[in-house]
This record gives structure tokens, sequence and C-alpha cells, in this order.
């Protein structure tokens, strides 16, 4: 499993450089001069060619990608703001905890509350309590998350005063965008994870469990559940994947330092090397989330266990 | 051993998908009429396709349904609150929300439409190419498409659209490549299932042409699944371009787009809640409609999950 | 057979579902009895309700599709179709076990077989963890499968064997009676018969009741000491395998050894019973079997016909039972 788990991790360094090159040469391609940009289109000739030469702006393609990508991998470097004069890892890494608390906070919401109610849903199969379950889903999946997070400010923040609307601080200053992004998640945990229980309880070996004089708690508990977990969790990746997706905006509506609030402010700025930054980094944690999905994955079901392992003997 | 450990865990999942290809075609699920009288029969699918039927309707007949202009700027009116005049209100320039709601229907549900058609014509022809070539050929194509999965799909419409810039056009383009991914693996996956399957070789065997191999007997059976997640990708597009328009990406005021809207609105939230509270309620009746066609639509195409 | 001694009794059984808004006729109105150390042969086509018979007697069929409508399965003088829930559960796994018909399917997947055996040794012993473990090996090793193999998952087994892990799951209770739903239909042909040895020697071991349940003569004839034959949810011959094999009485059971080949006689073709069996939702009025019979008559048409003793101990649903020749006889 070790090897596997050392192999699975060598396996995420060749994506990782492909979503780097990718994403270098969108914005490679992207028109707009950014001497102009930077010193202002008032700007002397002979500054901005100087300013080209400075960044290294005038070096052919290659040879851009390819220092770009060597200072990441081998210093941990994204290079300079243009517009604040900054290093971008700097700001990155400032910001990072921040989205971290907030996407990590939607995630266990999400799943906390999704997965119970999913499975009550699934037992209580067409009952009044499944009914209303879905149809609480069905309005989660259809909000979006910021109008959401907008809705309860004006409620929790503005009308009764509980919670701070905006900013960063303690503890507090999380619930809401984390409420308000954790539901969507919520509602598609709980159909997805009352298809997944629907489909194992009326499987031949839920019946077998109940031929062995098994009470329904423990059928469901220790037969159904641990089989509809495996696509429950193979769809945590790209749950996690909307999730972050979720907190970029919701950054913005909470004023949140995070690193959506720092790439929208980029992208405004066209502020090449932050954009370029942000989303590498966050694709880099995606990467990683998916990882951990991955192995968690092969941990619940042993026919996957097995078949790396196979892989690893081939 | 030349595969790689991701390429078995995808082949597991695709596997999955066949399975589930060859179990509908044991019951005959490819059967149209058979799904579309399975759909009708269901009154929450029903409901759905009538709201939003209702919906895109009255984004068309927009000046039939009110008297008010969508642009044309009223100060008198400015911020009024819902009345009998301005059922929903008015903006900071007085213009009737419910009007701009009904205008802004022909950009929301554009962009959601368009850019799942775009997603599902890019998307298929790739994930057909890559399926039925196989080879190198389809190798180059999945490792691009790992590329494009490999970055969170909200983050990759932003990213898209930063490069592309804002407006209309821009944004259906950035939403319809940045779902494209999920709908070539699908139908590669299928495509690949089917391909396994005897008629193929039958159609192969009495000389049929590869195209018209492609488009008489894999297209209709690959297509099932594929259907699903494009009504899915009809609701992300316009949950995702509601979202850019918040974060200045996306289609621009005054258009009157309902994200575009909701996103003028927020710097009046604590005086004027109703220009925000509306145009979400628009997003929403929408989205929440178009759902239910689509659950129903899922299990139609999938008996089995129904009961 | 003597009321008294029988252990098992059906009585009037009857099991429909609901399918898109139709009614399924599975069973109806079926009796049948079963004594101690007996073994009982449901024999009949795929669809003719003898696993849904065997579910009943379980109590799991699927409660949001199936419902029992009228009868009493009388275990020991307890009709346990009254029982609550909770004494059910006491009762299934160890006195009443089932062997599923398909074994690929009926182990789960995630979990350790002896895992799955111990888990049914714990629920009704109350042993410790390890006890249950210890037992469930020694069940393993009784059903042919090593030590070694028993911390495996079903996905490492082969069809055979897995099908043994069923056995052993359902024998680790010993059971007083044991339901085997086509035991070896799933399993390969060679496998079937070691299969079907073992299921006889352990059921004589620890002299279990069985019903055992097949579209398999050759399966009755080595295992069986009574047979039902079933067709459209009713018992349509009944009597010791003697009866129906030598002095066969019903036009369907004849037609069922009909289609079997006969390896002392040299045939050019089997004759098999014509026509598909009834659609359950719209049963046939009288006779269930007469539209595929070639003896029918109008009156056979017209009234239902009564299960009829015609010798001591042998019963049969014909209004005109007796041995025939068969009608498509090819016969050299």
């Amino acid at each position: 499993m070790i090897k596997y788990v050392v192999k699975r991790i060598l396996l995420l360094i060749p994506v990782v450089l492909c979503v780097m090159i990718l994403i270098f040469t969108i914005m490679y391609f992207v028109p707009g001069d950014m001497a102009s940009i930077v010193l202002g289109n008032d700007a002397t000739e002979v500054a901005k060619e100087a300013y080209r030469e400075k960044m290294g702006l005038n070096d052919p393609y290659f040879v851009r990608l390819f220092n770009y990508v060597k200072d990441i991998v081998l210093h941990f470097d994204f290079g300079t703001s243009y517009v604040h004069g900054t290093s971008v890892t700097a700001d990155l890494m400032e910001r990072f905890p921040r989205t971290l608390i907030i996407a990590a906070g939607t995630v266990l919401i999400g799943f906390a509350i999704g997965i119970p109610l999913g499975i009550l849903a699934a037992v209580k199969q067409n009952t009044i309590v499944d009914q209303i379950a879905l149809l609480i889903s069905l309005i989660g999946v259809s909000m979006p998350g910021f109008w959401l997070a907008l809705m309860l400010v004006i409620v929790f923040s503005l009308n009764l005063g509980w919670l701070p609307p905006s900013g960063i601080g303690g503890f507090e200053y999380y619930i809401l965008p984390c409420v308000a992004n954790a539901v969507a998640g919520i509602a598609g945990n709980v159909r997805l994870t009352r298809s997944c229980m629907l489909e194992n309880i009326r499987s031949d070996y839920v019946v077998t469990a109940r031929s062995k004089g098994l009470s329904e708690f423990r059928v469901l508990v220790r037969h159904a559940l641990p089989n509809a977990a495996i696509p429950i969790i193979t769809s945590m990746g790209n749950c996690f994947g909307v999730m972050l997706g979720g907190t970029l905006i919701i950054e913005n509506v909470f004023s949140i330092p995070g690193i959506g609030a720092y790439m929208v402010k980029a992208i405004n700025n066209r502020d090449y090397p932050a954009v370029q930054g942000s989303v590498i980094f966050l694709a880099v944690a995606f990467g990683i989330v998916m990882l951990i999905v991955d192995l968690l994955y092969a941990f619940v079901d042993p026919r996957i266990k097995a078949q790396y392992e196979g892989k690893n003997v081939g | 051993m030349r595969l790689s450990i991701r390429e078995s865990k995808l082949s597991t999942k695709e596997r999955m998908w066949g399975r589930r290809m060859e179990k509908k075609k044991i019951r005959g699920n490819s059967n149209g009429a058979l799904v579309m009288k399975r759909l009708f029969k269901k009154k929450s699918a029903v409901a759905g396709m009538v709201i939003v039927a209702l919906l895109i309707l009255s984004a068309i007949a927009a000046p039939l349904l009110t008297p008010y202009s969508s642009t044309e700027i009223d100060l008198l009116n400015a911020y009024a609150t819902p009345s009998l005049a301005h059922w929903c209100g008015c903006d900071d320039l007085g213009r009737d929300i419910l009007t701009r709601l009904l205008y802004g229907g022909r950009y929301s549900i554009a962009i959601g439409v368009l850019s799942a058609a775009l997603s599902t014509v890019l998307g298929l022809t790739i994930g057909a190419i890559a399926g039925f070539f196989g080879g190198r050929t389809d190798m180059i194509i999945m490792r691009i498409m790992d590329v494009f999965q490999a970055i969170p799909s909200m983050l990759l419409s932003i990213l898209i659209a930063a490069v592309l810039g804002s407006g209309f056009g821009m944004t259906v383009l950035a939403l319809g490549i940045s779902g494209m991914s999920g709908i070539v693996r699908m139908s590669r996956a299928s495509i690949l299932s089917v391909r396994e399957m005897e008629y193929i070789e039958a159609a192969t065997a009495i000389n049929c042409g590869t195209r018209r191999t492609i488009i008489r007997h894999v297209m209709p059976n690959a297509i099932a699944p594929v259907l699903v997640n494009i009504s899915n990708l009809v609701s992300n597009g316009v949950l995702q371009a509601a979202g850019l328009s918040y974060i200045g990406l996306g289609v621009q005021p005054p258009t009157p787009e309902w994200g575009a809207m909701l996103t003028a609105g927020r710097n009046y939230i604590r005086s004027y809640p109703h220009m925000v509270l509306f145009p979400g309620i628009a997003i929403c009746i929408f989205i929440l409609a178009f759902n239910l066609f689509s659950d129903a639509l899922r299990d139609a195409l999938d008996p089995k999950l129904k009961k | 057979m003597e009321r008294n001694n029988n252990f098992l009794s059906v009585e009037d059984l009857s099991v429909e579902y609901t399918s898109e808004g139709k009614i399924v006729h599975a069973v109806n109105h079926v009796s049948f009895s079963l004594q101690k150390g007996h073994t009982l042969g449901l024999v009949g086509e795929t669809g003719a309700g003898k696993t849904s018979i065997a579910k009943a007697i379980m109590r799991i069929l699927p409660d949001f599709s199936a419902k029992v409508t009228s009868g009493k399965v009388i275990l020991d003088g307890t009709d346990i179709l009254q029982i609550s829930e909770k004494e059910m559960r006491k009762l299934r796994g160890k006195n009443i076990s089932m062997i599923f018909q398909d074994p690929m399917t009926a182990l789960n997947p995630v979990m350790r077989v002896v895992d799955q055996i111990a888990e049914v040794i714990r629920e009704h012993h109350k042993t410790s963890a390890a006890e249950a473990t210890a037992e469930a090996i020694r069940m393993l090793k009784k059903v042919g499968i090593a030590e070694d193999r028993a911390r495996e998952y079903p996905h490492q087994f082969s069809g055979g064997m897995k099908q043994r892990v069923v056995i052993a799951m359902a024998l680790a209770c010993d059971p007083d009676l044991l339901l085997a739903d086509e035991p070896t239909t799933a399993l390969d042909v060679t496998i079937q018969a070691q299969v079907l040895d073992m299921i006889n020697d352990l059921k004589q071991e620890y002299d279990t009741a069985m019903i055992m349940i097949t579209h398999d003569l050759g399966v009755v004839a080595e295992v069986c000491d009574d047979v039902a034959v079933i067709y459209a949810g009713e018992v349509i011959e009944m009597g010791s395998k003697e009866d129906i094999f030598d002095e066969v009485a019903h036009p369907y059971t004849i037609g069922l050894f009909g289609s079997l080949p006969d390896l002392n006689v040299d045939v050019d073709r089997l004759s098999p019973i014509e026509g598909l069996p009834p659609d359950p939702t719209d049963l046939p009025h009288g006779c269930k079997f007469c539209p595929r019979c070639s003896y029918a008559e109008e009156a056979c048409r017209e009234n239902e016909v009564a299960l009829t003793e015609i010798t001591p101990g042998h019963w049969c649903r014909c209004r005109k039972p007796g041995k025939k020749e068969a009608p498509h006889g090819n016969n050299h």
C-alpha cells in the first residue's frame, strides 16, 4: 500500500506540471502589453522596453515557460506581482489558510449534515420525511451560493445582528461563509447518499444480511452504508472542487482576503503573475485533495485496493 | 506496467458506466418512446417542464407582458420597494425589476442553454474521436482532459473568462469550454463499452462505414448518460454565469442578466434588499424547475433508481 | 403425511407484488408440509414463484413492493407470519436460514468472509468476537475453505467458493430448516455436483429439514424426499419423490420429464413444453396450465381445478390425472 501511495504521489507531478504549462500558455496568449499595463500608457517607450527587458518579457515563449516552471518547482517562487511588486508566493501563503478554513469547513458541514440526512431519506423512502428531505435538497442545489450568502447577511447580520457581515477575525466570521457555501454541498450529498443507499438496500447481500437475523440498524450501518460509501467517497473530490469554486466567490461576498478575493482583484488589475499563481496554487491544492480521496477509496473498497496492489506487483 | 494508476482508477469508473449501459440495454431503455412515456407520467417532471417553458415564453414575450422598458431610466421611482405598480420594485435607476427579470431571462437562459450546447458539441465530438479511434489519439486527448479536470470547474471558468474577457458571447464560450471535459470522458466511456458489444461487430461485418457506424449505432446507445449530464450543464451554466457576473467577469450591467442584476443590487443590500432578493429568486425558480425536469429525465432513463 | 409429525407446514400462502401499478400474483394459495430431517423439492420454471415462497417463509420479501396476502407458515407449532419482527429476527439465521441463488451478489463485497460468518454466530450465540471468528473458521474448513483464506474478501473467491461460504454462513447456527434457493444454478456444471454433495452431507450431519428450490429434476432425484411442483404460483402436483418420478400424474410434470434427455433411449429431439408460463399479472381463468395443455377441455378453462389426493400422499391439480403417453413423443 505504501508503495502505491508513493507511486500515486509521483503521478501527481506530471499533472501539476501540465496544469502549470496549460495556465502559463493560456495567460501568455492574452492580448495586451504588460509594460503598458504596469507603467501606464503614458510611459516612454524606453522605460517600457527597459521594463520588458528586466522582467524577461522579451524572451521567447519556451524560455519564459521554462523559467516560470523552474522558479516554482525549485524555489517555490510564483514571481512578483506586477501591481504591488510583492512576492506572489508570500501573498498566497498569507491568504491560503483563510481559503482553506472556508473550504474545509464547508466540506465538513456538507458531509456531516448531508450524509445522515440522505440515509434517513433512503430508509424512510416515499414517506413524508423523504419527500421533505428531497425538496429541501432540491432547493439547496438550485440556489446560487453567493446569493444565499447575501440573504444570510441580510437576516443574520443586518437584521438580527448576530454575526459579522464581512471581514476576518475570530471563529464567528467564518460561520456565515461556510454555511452559505455548504448548502449546495449538503443538498448534493443528501441526493447522492439517498440514491446510493437505495441501490444498496435492495441488493442481494443486504437480503443475506437480513436473513442472518441482524437488526435493521446493523444491516444498514454494517452492510449497506460501507458499500454506499464507495460512490460517495468518489464524489467527495468533485464536491470539494465545487466547494472550492464556491469559496472563490463567497470570499468576495464577505470581503475575506483569501486566495479567491486575491485572484479576482488580480484579474481586474490584469496582474497576471498573481492570477497565474493563484490558479496553479488552487489546482495543486485540489490535486492533493483528489489524491487523498483516491487513497480513501482504496481503503474502503478491497477490490480497488487489490487492483492497486496487483499493479504494484505487475 | 505502463498503465498509470490514475488510468486504472478511471477505467474502474468507466467500467461502471459500461455496466450501467449494458443493464440499460437489457431493459430496452434506449427506447425513446418509453422514456418519454415515463417522463410524462411523472408530475414533477411535467411541472418542471411547464415552468421552464413559461419562463422561456415570458422572456421571449417580455414586451407584451410589461408596460415598462427594461432600459429607460426613471429616477422618480429609484429604489421603489415592491408595490402594485412595480411588483418587484425598482432598481437604483428606477427601472422596473420584474421587467428587467423578464428581459433578463433571455440572457440567463440563453447562456445556460448555449454553453451546454457548446460543451455537448465539443465533448461528444472529442469523446467520440477518442473512444472510437483509441490508441495514441485517445491517449493524448484523455491526458489533456486530465489536466482540464485537475482544475475545479468554477476556477477553470474564471480563468477562461479572465482571458477571454467579459460579455455574453465570451461567457458562453468560457462556460462551454470548462464544461466540456465531463462529456468527453463520459461519451468516450460509453462508446468504449458499446464498441465492445456484438452488434457493432455485426455492423462492421456487413461493411458499414466507420462514420455510419458511429452515427447510426454508437451514438444512440451512448447518448442516455450524456443527456443527464447535459441537463446538469444547463443549470450549472446559469449558476456559474451568475457567479462570474458577481466577480466582475461574465455579463456586465446594464444588461439585465439575472446575475448581473443581482450584482448591481449588492451595494444597496442594507437599505433595499429587494434589488438582490428578486433576481436570486428568478435564478432559483429556473434552476429548480430545470432540476425537477432533469431528475425526472434521469429516472426515466434509469428506472432502477426510480422506485 | 401425519399432520402432527410436520415440522413446517405452509397453509394457503399467497404473495402479491405491485409493479408499476400492476399486481403480480406470484404465489397463489400454496400449501405443503415438511417433516423433520426431510427434504422437500420445490420444482418449477423460472418465475413460477418458488423464491417468493422461500422469502415469505423467511419474511424477507422486499416490503416496498411485496405483500403476503393470505396464509400461515407454522414452524414447530407457531405461525411465524404472526410473530413480531423482533422475534422473527431471533429465528432468522438461527432456526431458519437460506442459501441464495447467486453467490456472486449474496456476499457483502467489502467485508471479509470470515467476518460475514462470524456475524451471524455472534448475533445468535452472544459469544465473544474471538470465539465467533474461531467458529466461523471451523465452519469454513467444514465446507473446504482453508483457514489462510478466511480473511480474504469475496472478490478473491471463485463462484463455487463463494457458494461454499454462503452455505457455511447458512449452517453456522445449526438451523432446523434450511431453504436452498437454486444453490447450484449459478455455478459451473463440474462444481454443481460438489456443492450439492456437500449440502446433502451437511444436512444429514446436522439433521436439518430442507426445502430445495430448483428447476433441475436431476437435483431433485439426488437430494429430495418429497416434491412439490409449482406452476404459476400454485402447487400442481405434490407427493413423495417416488410418486412424482414413477407415477407422474399432471400433464405439466409429464412435460417436465419430457424435456429431459433420457440416456437410455435414443431420441431425435427432446420434447419441450409448448408455449410460455402465463403472465402473472393476468392469470388465465380455470386451470392455469390449460393454455399449454394438449389434454385441455372446455371444463378445464371454465372452472378452477382443486388439488386432489389421487393416491395417499400424492396430490394433483388436474381433472384427469394419470399416466399418459407423452403428447409430442418422438420416442423411437
